[in-house]
């Protein structure tokens, strides 16, 4: 049977020392308090050897793919260092970033910001490319008693109720749809199991939970509780103290099943 | 991996190959159009069938060497397998059973096969399709559930068609591709 998945999530910034640039992993709080914590490519061989499922990559920074060769280059060499399924995200604004990034070693493409101003954009991929490749990726917050679609790398309020872009992403053609809870993200005290319950009933589609995970009963509970297919965290990984193997005990003996 | 590769842009270079492997991500009349339109049907049949090249196709690469697909239209493949590849939506509970088909499933293997020597029944590969053989009757050597059963190997002779990645499927994977290279 298919078996739910482990995937950390490396959000990182381009940064640049006198001539030369350096991807470098960061961490968040609410999407502000930027903690700069390393390099994309030896992170990501720890999480390879520690058998973590697939691996999303996305530049906060957004930019620009369209005349950015030092980008697409880090993302081949990237993906030819690594040999996990690769998500890429960070920057997409038209069918031309799906070909960039499918060309340059992204096995599926997430994006989120021009979902919302282009819609379009996510059936023109999933016609061309396959939904199978096209991630659809959504920030939320909850606003009195709504929960509501923020873009922007969370800064803007698009007013939309989250309950009814999911319903449009999939009819759009989204394969998947990856939700993170602004409120939680960075705060390690578990993931919004109201909403992943919710929407992973309702929806179609493969749905992976993020922002929150603290510890491995976090994990746990997510997946004991909704029909997610899988977890997507960045803290949790990126910070030493939490052991990948010691949690994927932990919940393998909570009777859910990761891959062997 | 260290073996002599070559990614290929033009059909004509495809002349010298020993093996070729056919990886697949896109949709299936998409690429299919691409193909015809560029030769790269007839240079790759003339070497099945003439020059008795082995072949791996993988994922869409797989489906592209059967019979038909019925995408956003029904579009015809590569026929060397006479196999359907259907969508699976159609046949599968999509309120209990997510698709696309994404992430770790085991493979069961029905006939033995030389791709899996070395690698365990029931082994997990990456898989992320929507598209998938549901017709168990001809060429299947191994499947893999997701609600129903689908083949997620087919074979004759030197031809070989897996739905999951073995590129993106670390150990096992490795093995896999290794077999194809110094076994088939």
């Amino acid at each position: 049977m298919l078996k739910k998945r482990l995937i950390p999530k490396l959000i990182f910034k381009v940064k640049e020392i006198g001539q030369e640039k350096y991807p470098v992993i960061v961490t968040t709080k609410n999407f502000k308090n930027i903690k700069f914590v390393g390099d994309p490519i030896s992170q990501a061989k720890i999480f390879e050897s520690q058998l973590t499922d697939e691996l999303l990559l996305v530049n906060m920074d957004s930019l620009d793919l369209d005349n950015n060769q030092f980008l697409l280059d880090y993302y081949k060499e990237f993906s030819n260092k690594i040999f996990m399924p690769l998500t890429i995200g960070g920057g997409v604004k038209n069918i031309g970033s799906f070909k960039k990034l499918l060309k340059n070693g992204a096995d599926k493409v997430c994006l989120n910001t021009a979902a919302i101003e282009n819609p379009e954009i996510v059936s023109g991929a999933s016609k061309i490319f396959g939904s199978q490749c096209v991630v659809v990726s959504i920030d939320f917050k909850k606003i009195d008693k709504d929960y509501l679609v923020f873009y922007r790398n969370g800064k803007i309020n698009s007013k939309k109720l989250l309950f009814e872009w999911i319903k449009e992403v999939e009819n759009l053609g989204a394969g998947e749809i990856l939700l993170t809870d602004i409120d939680k993200d960075g705060m390690s005290d578990g993931l919004n199991i109201e909403v992943a319950e919710k929407v992973s009933n309702s929806s179609k589609l493969p749905i992976i939970m993020s922002g929150g995970c603290g510890v491995a009963q976090h994990f746990v509970d997510a997946f004991k509780n909704t029909k997610i297919e899988g977890i997507a965290a960045g803290n949790f990984f990126s910070f030493r103290d939490q052991n990948i193997h010691q949690a994927r005990s932990q919940i393998l003996n909570n009777g859910i099943e990761l891959r062997k | 991996m260290g073996f002599e590769s070559e990614i290929v842009q033009t059909p004509n270079k495809l002349i010298d190959s020993d093996k070729i492997i056919f990886p697949g991500v896109g949709a299936f009349s998409n690429v299919m159009k691409i193909i015809e339109n560029n030769k790269w049907d007839e240079v790759l049949k003339k070497k099945i069938f003439n020059d008795k090249v082995s072949v791996l196709g993988i994922c869409l690469g797989m489906q592209l060497l059967c019979r038909e697909s019925i995408e956003h239209e029904k579009k015809s493949g590569l026929n060397i397998f006479d196999i359907g590849v259907k969508k699976m939506s159609d046949h599968i509970d999509s309120n209990k059973f997510k698709l696309p088909h994404i992430g770790w499933n085991s493979v069961q293997i029905k006939k033995n096969s030389i791709l899996f020597d070395g690698i365990k029944n029931g082994s997990d590969f990456y898989f992320n399709h929507s598209y998938g053989i549901l017709d168990l009757d001809k060429n299947v050597d191994c499947v893999t559930n997701h609600e129903i059963d689908f083949a997620s190997v087919i074979s004759y002779k030197n031809i070989f068609g897996v739905q999951f990645h073995p590129e993106k499927s670390l150990d096992d994977g490795k093995i896999l591709l290794k077999n194809f290279i110094t076994k088939v």
